[in-house]
């Protein structure tokens, strides 16, 4: 019974290992999948495998925790995309003498942060660049934007 | 189905409580320190109160998932998103467009870089020494996990 119970609560996290390894080939040896579709790759193969392994045994509980356990590799994996103070980590790192303002902002900058998420918005749909402004094309990352703003109202002092 | 309501249960407790302390006295510094302090005691409440103590390493893997990808977003809450600050402020201008240098102006250094540095030295993730910035031990294990995992994806530099 308890050898049971122990062999069940593993099953998500068995399947985020598959996930992760699956994840991890799928773009190490075919780069051209792209990182996002990699993770949803990755993702979906964790789903099989605990259906697989673990059908009819706690479905709900084991599938609910591999998909947060699934959400929190995802935000991993974009932490290390887009955050910037990941970022700054990094730039500290290869500097083990340290950095000032002034020699980060050299490396990494304003700059280089608008022009790197511009062109993310416009690649993906988000932002339509016509004769040498940008415009709103879509508006689901408007309507994110707008409920973070509530949300941050909510959580932070003004 | 009592498997699943009860560590929801104690996780929107868990979360009550955040707002609560936020809202009476927000934290200057170790937001993230306090919020996991804030999870492991109500964790600690939950297992005391646990009706079915056989079903309490259920309890605690659920909570501690529901309450990892909470303490994963809320740095995304705190902290002003580029892409979404960006996409607000061309929305603003409605149908007149923005030019890439009004948002340079909007959204500058101070704002985008410096800001985040000061964020990483509250965090206690960075030290400051004679105008120089340094990792500090957790700085530096947090930034070689995410250098030697982007290395393992052959990743050039984020952000």
């Amino acid at each position: 019974m308890i050898y049971n119970q122990s062999l069940n609560i593993c099953l998500p996290f068995i399947a985020l290992a598959v996930n992760i390894l699956f994840q991890i080939s799928v773009f190490r040896f075919f780069p051209k999948t792209g990182l996002l579709r990699s993770v949803f790759f990755g993702f979906t193969v964790g789903c099989l495998a605990i259906i697989f392994l673990g059908f009819g045994t706690r479905l709900i509980f084991n599938l609910l925790v591999y998909v947060l356990l699934g959400y929190c590799y995802f935000h991993f994996i974009n932490m290390g995309q887009t955050a910037r103070r990941i970022r700054i980590l990094t730039e500290l790192k290869a500097c083990p003498g340290g950095l000032s303002v002034q020699e980060i902002l050299e490396r990494y900058n304003s700059a280089e942060i608008i022009e790197c998420r511009i062109s993310r918005l416009v690649e993906h749909g988000q932002v339509l660049f016509k004769n040498g402004k940008y415009y709103i094309k879509s508006p689901f990352l408007l309507l994110v934007a707008r409920t973070l703003i509530i949300l941050k109202q909510a959580l932070f002092p003004r | 189905m009592k498997i699943l309501i009860f560590p929801v249960a104690i996780f929107i407790l868990a979360v009550a409580v955040h707002l609560v302390i936020w809202k009476i006295s927000f934290p200057l510094k170790h937001r993230i320190l306090i919020l996991i302090n804030i999870f492991a005691w109500v964790l600690v409440f939950g297992i005391i109160i646990l009706p079915d103590f056989s079903q309490s390493l259920e309890f605690i893997v659920l909570y501690c998932s529901l309450g990892a990808a909470y303490l994963l977003s809320y740095p995304a809450i705190e902290a002003d998103s580029p892409s979404l600050a960006i996409t607000y402020n061309i929305a603003q201008t409605a149908s007149a467009g923005l030019v890439k240098a009004e948002l340079n102006k909007m959204m500058d250094d101070d704002i985008l870089v410096v800001a985040r540095i000061n964020d990483l030295l509250s965090e206690g993730l960075v030290c400051l020494r004679s105008g120089k910035y340094y990792l500090t031990p957790s700085g530096l294990f947090l930034a070689g996990l995410f250098s030697g995992f982007r290395k393992l994806l052959n990743l050039p530099k984020g952000g």
